[in-house]
């Protein structure tokens, strides 16, 4: 029992010092907060995917080499 | 094997070799100044974990390359401390490559008996600092005791190697030069490499610098009295 108290209470402590964070991008081509975007934007902004060299570069290594015929 | 990357071609990596690069995820160290972090962190790991290139895959390019490509280089990442790299290198030597090595030099042990098995025909071992300076550079997985073993197994000739040593002027201080000089006394080449403060692992090393050419120069000179060869890797 106590230990959930600890618990509760690290999290109230971890909540306490939470603040808010204002996101800025530019899916419309300008900075722009993203909590001001229309709900289309949003949903186009959180679904862009970012690109990582190493993902695209290993994506098409293994394409190319994955399925060769024996 | 956990292959995080690979580089299909390069001049310099094996020496008088045409190679490519094969890069291995994770790593015992932590270098505040690895150039690639991407490959060392697990939580950067964790986010290309999807995308690691299948051995058949990496195995099938070797096919289409014999006769094109003389060797491989496999680095990291940290190459040893995947448990199955001897098999993955018999495999990659059946194709007719040569192999080279890439260490940190803490696992003496695997060296020792890929060396003894005649499976890798080049070594290149860091020797970053002093080996009472280890730990504090790298971390705590650094063994001073197993660091001094796999530098005896090299220096015993059996095989083509290199150290080499990214020299940063914040932390190579004439005293952990002469250091590093005694313990490597007697050895037959070593690289000098020109700090880079682009992409680090740990950002304080962003503030670091590199020597300049003539220090460079000036530190060789140093080392060349006591190791066969030195050379100094610029930008």
């Amino acid at each position: 029992m106590s230990d959930q108290k600890t618990d509760v209470e690290a999290e109230a402590v971890i909540e306490a010092k939470r603040t808010h964070c204002e996101v800025w991008t530019r899916v419309m081509g300008y900075h722009r907060p993203v909590s001001h975007f229309n709900i289309g934007k949003k949903a186009e902004h959180y679904s862009r995917k970012h690109f990582q060299e190493t993902v695209a570069a290993n994506n098409e290594f293994c394409e190319k080499y994955q399925f060769v015929a024996c | 094997m956990i292959i995080s990357g690979i580089q299909k071609f390069t001049l310099l990596d094996f020496p008088g070799k045409i190679a490519c690069i094969i890069f291995t995820g994770g790593c015992n160290y932590r270098c505040g100044f690895c150039h690639n972090p991407e490959f060392v962190l697990p939580e950067e790991l964790a986010k290309i974990s999807k995308n690691f290139i299948p051995e058949v895959a990496v195995l099938n390019f070797l096919e289409e390359r014999r006769g094109l490509l003389q060797g491989v280089v496999i680095t990291g990442g940290e190459p040893t401390i995947m448990p199955d790299l001897e098999k993955f290198i018999v495999k990659v030597r059946a194709l007719g490559f040569a192999v080279k090595l890439d260490s940190n030099g803490n696992r003496p042990e695997i060296l020792q008996s890929l060396i003894k098995k005649g499976l890798v025909d080049y070594i290149a071992m860091d020797f970053k600092t002093s080996l009472p300076e280890y730990q504090s550079l790298v971390g705590k997985w650094a063994d001073e005791k197993k660091l001094q073993e796999s530098i005896d197994i090299l220096k015993e000739g059996k095989v083509d190697y290199e150290f080499r040593t990214t020299l940063i002027c914040e932390i190579h201080t004439p005293e952990i030069l002469e250091a590093m000089r005694e313990t490597l006394a007697g050895a037959k080449r070593l690289y000098l490499q020109t700090f880079r403060s682009g992409i680090t692992l740990d950002p304080a090393f962003k503030d670091f610098h590199p020597f300049s050419s003539d220090e460079m120069e000036d530190i060789a000179k140093l080392f060349r009295k006591d190791v066969g060869e030195v050379f100094v890797r610029g930008e």
